[in-house]
């Protein structure tokens, strides 16, 4: 008999049974392992898939790097000369292109265009409605109120060439583009004081987007099929503080750079009077 | 055709004893089980009053009011019951001669050295030293607040 077991007369031991340790019981172990997988496969999935759907952009190229601190691709540029400076880069793993405008003319058009070398870049701005063929949301034509209305809370206006983007439900730039003889649209916003904002949209598409970046205005388009959220992630990462989405997928538009014009996208060959464009012009 | 029915019974067999034995396995916890060369008791913890002990012989009282003398000592007694302990912890080692059944404590005097128990309706006074039952005292009143 264990010594333990003879005790004092004056002895009171209250007999509770061996407390069985935890490790001893084979369903705990299976259950720590259930939670160690779900843990391990929680961790490397997201991880996993992200690669796989990297593999798949058509138009990666090597030197793909996933980068947090990216730098200004237009720090040096010249701002006092009439150009539109392109730079194609592939961040985050999407291949994406930067038209930064330097020294133009900024307005909006509404109808069909053709082509001309004086117009540096010109994009599709605000959406179409498919029931009426009428311009989604307020948009303001040289100080013409055109169509009005608010179903997307971003907006751009343009008020004596400079361009002001934002995330407001009711903006008082909307009042003074009509005052001033200048132009506003609305469009989903992207980024809002450099933080993405929330989108329900899935799809994947080509996309472009209006940017307030590092002091100037760009449109960065990304060059593959991506979803909004990837996109939006781009931006926000290269430190973009204030974006708005343009019409991207297969939209039809042009830039002219060093005299010679090239175009982007697929003209709509039955022209809707209401599609308008944001366009830059050469002084 | 014999062959089958032979190894479906067997398959029975083999089912059943394995019954039986999931089925002890889980009685081996909260009873005690006194075997000798003679005899055998098997008492659920719940079924004990209280046990005395005197030397070599220890007597179970069960809550049914027989008493069962049988050859262990209380030592012994002890460490089956800390070993099969598993829900039923009720049981109280009081000094060296005395192992009792809380669910049926009622009482305690230190003046006369005495704690009762209670099984139906009926008090048992069990003698005990004062000490100890300072002790056990002191305990209770910690547990109950």
């Amino acid at each position: 008999m264990d010594k333990k077991y003879d005790i004092n007369d004056d002895d009171v031991v209250f007999i509770e049974g061996k407390q069985k340790k935890w490790y001893k019981n084979p369903i705990n172990w299976i259950i720590a392992g259930i939670i160690v997988v779900i843990v391990v496969v929680g961790t490397l999935f997201p991880i996993v898939l992200h690669n796989q759907t990297d593999s798949s952009l058509p138009l990666s190229t090597t030197d793909s790097v996933y980068r947090i601190n990216y730098s200004d691709p237009f720090a040096d540029v010249d701002t006092n000369i009439n150009a539109l400076y392109i730079h194609d880069d592939t961040i985050d793993f999407i291949p994406v292109r930067f038209y930064y405008p330097v020294n133009a003319n900024v307005e909006l058009r509404i109808g069909e265009q053709t082509p001309d070398s004086s117009t540096m870049l010109i994009i599709e701005a605000a959406g179409i409605r498919a029931d009426n063929n009428d311009i989604v949301g307020a948009f303001v034509l040289n100080g013409e109120l055109q169509s009005h209305g608010m179903s997307k809370n971003g907006y751009c206006a343009i008020i004596d060439n400079d361009i002001f983007i934002g995330c407001e439900a009711a903006t008082a730039y909307m009042e003074m583009s009509i005052d001033k003889n200048g132009y506003f649209f609305r469009q989903y916003p992207l980024i809002h004081n450099g933080r993405m904002v929330e989108t329900r949209r899935r799809e994947k598409a080509q996309r472009r987007s209006l940017c307030f970046y590092k002091g100037k205005y760009v449109v960065i388009e990304t060059l593959s099929r991506e979803s909004m959220i990837n996109f939006m992630l781009m931006l926000q990462d290269i430190g973009v503080k204030e974006a708005i989405y343009l019409i991207g997928a297969n939209t039809w538009g042009w830039y002219t750079k060093d005299g010679q014009i090239t175009e982007f996208g697929v003209k709509d060959s039955i022209a809707n009077e209401k599609i308008n464009y944001i366009a830059w012009k050469y002084k | 055709m014999h062959f089958e029915w032979l190894k479906i019974l067997k398959k029975q067999k083999k089912h059943l004893l394995l019954h039986r034995i999931s089925k002890l396995h889980t009685m081996q916890y909260d009873t005690l089980l006194i075997s000798n060369v003679k005899e055998l008791y098997i008492f659920p913890f719940e079924k004990i009053l209280f046990i005395s002990a005197d030397g070599n012989y220890s007597y179970i009282h069960c809550v049914n009011d027989e008493t069962i003398t049988v050859v262990a000592q209380l030592g012994d007694i002890h460490e089956q019951i800390y070993n099969r302990a598993r829900n039923y912890k009720h049981l109280v080692r009081i000094g060296r001669s005395l192992i009792i059944n809380m669910s049926y404590l009622v009482g305690i005097d230190l003046q006369k050295g005495y704690l009762a128990l209670m099984n139906d309706y009926k008090i048992i006074n069990i003698k005990a030293s004062v000490e100890s039952l300072k002790k056990l005292k002191a305990e209770l009143e910690q547990i109950y607040g």
